[in-house]
């Protein structure tokens, strides 16, 4: 039954329908970790600062920390989990582990999923465009020079593939 | 991690009838508990427990400190507040409930009233007479004195021609793991805990809570999963403890999810005031040097012991000092404790000394560069009584350096600052830093355990977790490059402390040189089996037989590993346990067990705004002497990511109070590095002469490369400008400042 607080989503989470009753104030970040047990999209500044629960939503990159779930109705989100094809991985998943873009991992998914959202704005970026576009998405570790390196790797790779 | 299917603490799944906590935090700095009242909050729908002072059921609140070799230490903090509050985010009460909106509700329920007094803020204050006192029972807000000297330091100066004095502070910072600091998942079932959590030191941590429960430590149970990010922040802190006693209370699972807030009140780093006198002849010979320190440990002890160590041990750099006297005292304040971070102690060590060479070679007239290659320690030199001696090329590291900039490292030494007739306000200059830090230091023995099934794969048990140092894959690597065999048949499982291998913990770049070690010795005695149990099988003598390529070789015939493996029958395995050497303890030294040096050299080229004191850097590389770099692209990833939290230390991070709080704890106002803050030309490399005691010659460097970026900055400030900066973050309107123009 349809609560008065709840809403009723429909939705498609990595390319496969999803229905349900979400509450208003309920998190597409809590729907994709809790409910949906997709944990591979992190919680972590919770303020739409820190770029680590990058998600895309018709393939732009929003924080799903910010972004309620029922604003996600009818539309598409894509998470870290359903980038890969199969075994295949993504072009930028395979240049993150070639350059080391990856340390601790966390801000990781959040990272892959803003270039992913780049990519298929602006195919071929220079590295002024891709810091610009990442500067929410904070790496502690410090990977920024193998994650710029990856990200203008993969690019390359979409490119040849067409 | 690239496909999200790594497992850090949030992630992994409920237990059945798992319980969720929230933390209730203090909002002063410094105040009485007049009361607590949880009564409401306790009989609200949903809450399972309440814990506070008033409600401890006998437990003892007191956590132990942990043991430090050269300090005699007493415990000084509680899980849980008692009678006052010391800190901005201490602990005050935490509700367990049957999720998580219950038990934050509850926590608007409980009522403390409190008493503010006035807080103090600084080290130097602290110990100043009239400074409240952090800890009354103490008397004062000295934790402890640390010194160090050699040579004669009255007869160093008086053979000086010149002395020259030097200040330069360093605030406290936040690590700011991606990772929250204090989440757990912890389970108390039987008689016997289980937790999860994301900490350096499973081994020592199930001691700890051990001691907390009353239980045999074989009671306890840790594991890690992946960790986000640690930098020295990944500790146990009062709100694991508070789960532990929840969990207890209530006989189920209770998991922790800090908020960002709370993250940012779990610990700190310490902030430090380096005070120098360097006696120098007029052709730039170093005499003396006299160093006065004061370490600001914060509310609590938690890593001060190690920082004032570390910071007393460092302070001299990595220069032939005739005269030593280094002085070091810590002091209570009430911050945020401050436990270890990434280069503990030195780093602040590393911004006072770097800088005062530099002053101290201009003023005479001598080029920093040359300055710095008159003085420096070269392979061979003795370094101090119980260290190995220099083992490290600082020559090679300068030259790297400021060749991988472009630079021919010559200075300008009257610096004009921005002539009034020039079109840009903007004004290049370059500066250089060394560090030097001991190597892996203390710990005692680490272990590692090796097994190898009948197909021939390899796993390595052990307690030395994964914080994206690459732990994993280093150990696969050595385990592959010692047995001979793809990494593909090796397997490295998590940290978990019921296999009882003991380790210090991943710090103090102990993890290539111990437990690297420790994995090295496992493979190689595992070998050995392997030759004995072929001799049996095939014949020959152990001695004869090899590993080459994944195969057992003897005289012309070879096999496979798993044929040989076949001869112990069906599915038998062959284990072996390694562990390092550790290194002989001198007596009365103050670097105890360290096994080598652990150096690096950075230079920066960079524009500074003469109006507006904004920054450029137009390059910067760093160059740190790996011995041998086991997995080049990772130990690369460590020294490119110390400079970038080097970048932030350097320019912006610091932690603020005022009127009695923490100012900037939340993500908004907590500026971090990001990847616009980083110069096109970064070159970052390393010295790999196979020289280190690690395996296949390579050397502890984690930390080299966070520690130089700050200095450098602050000398090529001074090569554009003519103006030192002598506080940490420079920021532009410490610039203006020093010029005079604000």
């Amino acid at each position: 039954m349809k609560g008065e607080n709840n809403f009723n989503l429909s939705c498609t989470v990595n390319g496969r329908p999803w229905e349900g009753e979400v509450r208003v104030e309920e998190t597409l970040l809590e729907l994709l970790r809790v409910r949906l047990r997709l944990t591979g999209t992190k919680r972590s500044c919770e303020s739409e600062v820190c770029g680590a629960c990058t998600v895309l939503v018709d393939n732009r990159p929003f924080s799903s920390c910010n972004y309620l779930a029922f604003e996600a109705q009818g539309k598409s989100v894509l998470t870290i989990e359903g980038l890969a094809n199969g075994e295949q991985l993504d072009p930028l998943q395979e240049a993150f582990i070639r350059n080391i873009g990856a340390q601790c991992g966390y801000c990781t998914p959040g990272q892959i999923m803003a270039a992913k959202g780049l990519l298929s704005e602006n195919p071929a970026p220079t590295r002024e465009e891709i810091a610009e576009w990442l500067s929410g998405n904070i790496c502690r570790c410090g990977a920024y020079g193998a994650i710029a390196k990856s990200i203008l790797e993969a690019a390359q790779e979409y490119q040849q593939r067409k | 991690k690239v496909t999200g299917a790594a497992e850090y603490v949030e992630d992994l799944p409920d237990l059945p009838n798992t319980a969720y906590g929230a933390t209730l935090l203090s909002p002063y700095s410094h105040a009485r508990i007049l009361s607590i009242d949880s009564s409401e909050a306790e009989r609200l729908p949903g809450v399972l427990a309440v814990v506070d002072r008033e409600h401890l059921d006998g437990q003892n609140p007191r956590l132990k400190v942990a043991p430090h070799e050269h300090f005699k230490l007493s415990d000084d903090q509680d899980f849980i507040a008692i009678d006052k509050v010391r800190f901005d985010g201490e602990l005050v009460a935490a509700v367990v409930a049957e999720d998580l909106r219950s038990a934050q509700r509850a926590l608007e329920k409980i009522r403390v009233e409190y008493e503010p007094l006035p807080a103090v803020f600084d080290a130097a204050e602290a110990l100043a007479p009239g400074a409240p006192i952090v800890h009354e029972e103490r008397g004062s807000n000295l934790l402890l004195e640390d010194s160090l000297a050699w040579g004669d330091i009255e007869e160093g100066f008086r053979q000086a021609d010149r002395v020259f004095e030097e200040i330069y502070t360093s605030p406290s910072m936040f690590h700011h793991p991606m990772e929250h600091v204090g989440g757990c998942l912890a389970h108390y079932i039987n008689g016997e805990l289980n937790i999860w959590l994301p900490t350096t030191a499973p081994v020592r941590d199930g001691s700890e809570f051990a001691h907390f429960l009353g239980l045999e430590a074989d009671k306890v149970r840790v594991r890690v999963p992946y960790i986000g990010g640690g930098f020295g922040a990944k500790i146990p802190t009062p709100s694991h403890y508070a789960a532990v006693f929840l969990s207890r209370k209530i006989g189920r699972p209770v998991r922790l999810i800090p908020s960002e807030e709370h993250s940012f009140r779990q610990n700190a780093r310490h902030a430090e005031v380096f005070k120098a006198k360097v006696g120098v002849k007029t052709d730039g010979t170093l005499t003396a040097l006299d160093v006065d320190l004061i370490v600001d440990t914060g509310a609590y002890i938690t890593g001060g012991a190690v920082a004032a160590h570390n910071s007393v041990i460092s302070a001299w750099g990595c220069y032939r000092i005739p005269n030593l006297r280094v002085k070091g005292r810590c002091a209570y304040t009430n911050k945020v404790p401050a436990g270890h971070t990434r280069a503990t102690g030195k780093i602040q060590t590393t911004w006072g000394i770097e800088c005062t060479m530099d002053s101290v070679a201009r003023q005479l007239g001598i080029d920093p560069y040359q300055f710095r290659k008159k003085n420096v320690l070269l392979r061979g030199d003795f370094v101090a009584k119980g260290t190995p001696a220099m083992d490290t090329d600082f020559l090679d590291l300068m030259e790297q350096a400021v060749a991988g900039i472009g630079w021919d490292g010559k200075s300008n030494l009257k610096p004009a600052g921005k002539p009034e007739t020039a079109s840009s306000p903007w004004v290049r200059g370059r500066g250089m830093a060394l560090s030097l830090r001991h190597g892996s230091q203390g710990g005692g023995r680490a272990y590692a355990l090796a097994t190898m099934d009948s197909r021939g794969v390899v796993t390595i048990q052990h307690n030395a977790p994964e914080a994206g140092q690459g732990t994993q894959n280093l150990f696969s690597v050595i385990v592959a490059q010692t047995l001979d065999i793809p990494q593909s048949q090796v397997r490295v499982k998590p940290p978990d402390t019921a296999v009882n291998l003991p380790f210090a913990g991943v710090s103090a770049q102990r993890t290539t040189m111990q437990m690297g070690n420790a994995v090295h010795d496992a493979c190689t005695k595992l070998k050995q089996e392997l030759f004995s149990l072929g001799a049996q099988a095939k014949g020959g003598k152990p001695e004869e037989w090899q590993l080459i390529q994944g195969r057992l070789c003897w005289g012309e015939t070879s096999f496979s590993i798993s044929e040989i493996m076949g001869a112990l029958g069906g599915n038998a395995v062959l284990k072996c346990v390694g562990h390092n050497r550790v290194p002989v303890t001198v007596k009365d030294s103050a670097f105890a067990g360290m096994d080598h040096w652990a150096p690096s050299g950075a230079a920066i080229d960079l524009e500074v705004n003469a109006n507006t004191g904004e920054l450029r850097i137009l390059g910067y590389s760093v160059i740190a002497d790996a011995g041998k770099a086991l997995h080049y692209p990772s130990a690369k990833a460590q020294t490119d990511g110390g400079a970038v939290m080097g970048f932030g230390h350097a320019l912006f991070e610091e932690t603020i109070y005022q009127e009695g709080q923490l100012q900037n704890g939340d993500p908004f106002q907590y500026r971090l590095p990001v990847m616009k803050d980083i110069p096109e030309v970064f070159y970052s490399s390393m010295l790999e002469k196979g020289d280190g005691p690690g395996p296949f010659g390579s050397k502890g460097m984690s930390q080299p490369s966070i520690v130089t970026v700050a200095p450098a900055i602050g000398n090529a400030i001074y090569d554009a400008l003519g103006v030192r900066v002598r506080s940490l973050p420079i920021s532009p309107e410490k610039i203006l400042r020093a010029m005079g123009k604000i």
